[in-house]
């Protein structure tokens, strides 16, 4: 087994990782920009080497730095996480050539799979379903108008380097083309180096559905069950769960083994997922291979009992998969909301700030996965995620149950979140039915939730009077000063009244 | 001796009269007693029940935070309100509506210029942030007045960026 592994990572993922390190006596080495030297994901590794520099592209992305700290903290191993270097070919070769093993999928798969046009070309060799478009990246607007012009308005305009939204743009009309184009050329170019783009025909409410996948390094491969992540805003996951409800057991079964063909097709090894986009016939058609660990893999984990990362540990080892396809049994259901600094009144713009407080709801079946504590900056050089909340449940509805009173019992302050939307799509009858699609929450919900503010709070009377009182005693507190401070403290006498105010009636019951 | 605040909850007004003897809302005595107060983290109690809420303070609009909901907050004790009403006698009433940068970020494009007349829900401007392009749509129907940002200069949260007639 690795000794000591280099997370070329930041956040949530870097601690997530460094927790199991840790937990199988794997040391671990954290890398920092200068905004991050005391971030949680420092404070979560057994060592740390800094990088230098603020933006991304002058720390994390820099591969050189990278694996000069890998090299000279004597790390064996390098787990990229997600995002900056893990779909990353280049240094996934160079980090092998470097002596070093690579906690991820050979450098060859990763670039197969990183070109959208080239992963579509083996796909549809392989013989994976995939969407009807254009199979080589534009050369200029004019391309994608004549694309659009064949194949039909809704189109999608994407990054082929790719990912995460960025890049990517739903054109419905002719004269909206040219704009788009440009738009979507200009974001690829800032986020990925690479300004390719290439067009294909847009699938019109679709479901999003995803299979996580592990290969060894002998040719075993196998699937792990699929994660629904419809629930997106501007082409970001925020909500995602699993099993699907719209995925019956036959699907399952062909999905799973497209998936692990898809897989085989590149010489796959390591934690991948194939995203499928599903329509409203239950057809499916390949959509992109993520050749890394994903952001939601915990919906996975809390599913099957699986712990991914130390699968991805054991495999870089040269370890065999220690489980069959059979053995695999996914059991409950789990849910994940991303809980994301931003103002979902100003268009889920992003909201930077101190956390001046953050207390994770706790209790059975939550997990809170966060590279922030309480006093923490969300900055505007990172991604502004602040934790992904999983619940677990026996039934969906249990899950569900769980995930809002988590959401309820969540206290952040400092930043808005989406905590307030993902509470009221929970609770909306069109997510427990589980009719609907990936354009869902622009469409529907954000209006439904800007309305949501016209409906009074529960004993909205009764807030207003104790904020009221709660400013009124603030205010006493300043004007009276710190040596004023025993003036607040309430009496005794009071504090014995409020405490038979509140017992007697329970009191009385049990005896 | 009591005060008098004005909290308004998503625009719904209600008035409060806070003593150490009694609190009144809307004119109607309640039973309030708080229990505890972490930095606008609260917990109060009323006949049996327990309720909690999060006052966030920290930006300049404030939110109250309850049950899963989040709601914007304002809050005039009785002199702000005397002293609000006084500087809008003394005003000269004209009030020009403005879009103000929800975010730090860059200016890449600015599609329109001085003196254009443009629909509510108009992009006026795209703002880059944590590599994303944000279209910042015009909040009013209106002529532009002033335009207080330049292509790629960067923008601070809460800068005023247009302003309309």
């Amino acid at each position: 087994m690795i000794q000591k592994v280099l997370i070329a990572n930041r956040g949530e993922i870097a601690v997530r990782i460094a927790r199991t390190c840790r937990e199988m006596r794997i040391r671990t080495v954290a890398v920092f920009s200068d905004i991050d030297a005391c971030a949680f994901h420092v404070e979560a590794c057994d060592e740390a080497v800094a990088l230098g520099g603020q933006t991304a592209a002058e720390s994390y992305l820099v591969q050189e730095k990278i694996l000069d700290a890998a090299i000279q903290s004597g790390a064996k191993a390098i787990h990229p996480g997600y995002g900056f270097l893990s779909e990353n070919a280049d240094f996934a070769n160079a980090v092998v050539k470097a002596g070093l093993i690579w906690i991820g999928p050979p450098a060859e798969a990763i670039r197969v799979m990183g070109s959208k046009t080239a992963a579509r070309r083996l796909m549809k060799q392989a013989q994976v379903p995939v969407v009807p478009g254009s199979d080589d990246a534009l050369k200029n607007a004019e391309e994608a108008e004549a694309f659009a012009k064949d194949a039909g308005f809704p189109v999608l305009l994407k990054a082929s380097a790719g990912g995460g939204g960025k890049g990517m743009r739903v054109v419905r009309k002719q004269g909206d083309v040219r704009g788009s184009f440009e738009a979507a050329q200009r974001e690829a170019q800032a986020a990925f180096g690479n300004g390719s783009i290439y067009a294909e025909k847009y699938i019109e409410r679709p479901r999003h559905i995803e299979v996580q996948v592990m290969a060894d390094q002998h040719g075993n491969a196998i699937h792990l069950g699929e994660r629904e992540c419809s629930l997106q805003r501007r082409h970001q996951k925020i909500i995602e769960e699993s099993p699907s409800l719209s995925v019956t057991p036959e699907i399952r079964a062909t999905l799973g083994k497209t998936a692990v063909m898809a897989a085989q097709a590149c010489g796959y090894q390591n934690a991948g997922t194939v995203e499928f986009l599903m329509d409203q016939q239950g057809e499916f058609y390949f959509l992109e291979m993520n050749t890394r660990l994903q952001v939601e893999h915990p919906v996975t984990e809390e599913v099957t009992g699986l712990d991914l990362v130390r699968m991805q540990l054991s495999v870089a080892s040269g370890e065999p998969l220690a489980y069959s396809q059979d053995e695999i049994m996914n059991r409950g259901h789990a849910i994940e909301v991303r809980i994301y600094a931003e103002d979902v009144r100003g268009g889920f713009l992003p909201s930077t700030g101190a956390l001046t407080r953050l207390r994770p709801p706790i209790g059975p079946g939550i997990r809170e996965d966060s590279g922030l504590r309480e006093g923490m900056e969300i900055s505007r050089f990172y991604d502004p995620m602040i934790s992904k909340l999983v619940t677990r449940g026996e039934t969906r509805e249990a899950a569900i149950d769980r995930m809002l009173r988590a959401l309820e019992h969540y206290e952040i302050s400092g930043v808005r979140t989406t905590i307030p939307i993902c509470h009221y799509i929970l609770s909306s009858k069109e997510f427990k039915s589980g009719d609907f699609h990936t354009g869902m929450v622009e469409a529907v919900y954000a209006d439904q939730f800007a309305n949501l503010e016209q409906t009074a709070l529960q004993n909205e009377e009764l807030l207003a009077a104790a904020v009221a009182k709660c400013l009124q005693e603030s205010a006493a507190f300043q004007a009276t000063g710190p040596n004023g401070h025993q003036l607040l403290r309430t009496s005794l006498w009071k504090r014995a009244g409020r405490d038979r105010a509140m017992r007697l009636p329970h009191r009385s019951k049990t005896i | 001796m009591s005060e008098t605040f004005f909290i308004q909850i998503a625009g719904r007004e209600y008035e409060v009269q806070v003593s150490s003897e009694e609190t009144i809302v809307n004119g109607k005595k309640v039973d309030i007693d708080l229990l505890e107060n972490d930095n606008g983290a609260c917990v109060f109690r009323s006949g049996g029940n327990l309720h909690k809420f999060i006052l966030d303070r920290s930006e300049a609009q404030n939110y109250l935070l309850c049950e899963g909901r989040e709601l914007p907050i304002t809050v005039e004790t009785h002199r702000d309100r005397l002293l609000k009403l006084a500087a809008k006698a003394s005003d000269s009433g004209v009030h020009h509506a403005e879009i103000k940068a929800a975010m730090p970020g860059l200016v890449i494009r600015i599609n329109s210029k001085v003196g254009d007349s443009v629909k509510k829900g108009e992009p006026v401007l795209i703002l880059e942030a944590m590599k994303m392009e944000n279209e910042v749509r015009a909040p009013v129907d209106g002529v532009i007045r002033e335009i207080h940002a330049s292509l790629r200069g960067s923008v601070e949260k809460g800068d005023v960026l247009v302003v309309f007639d």
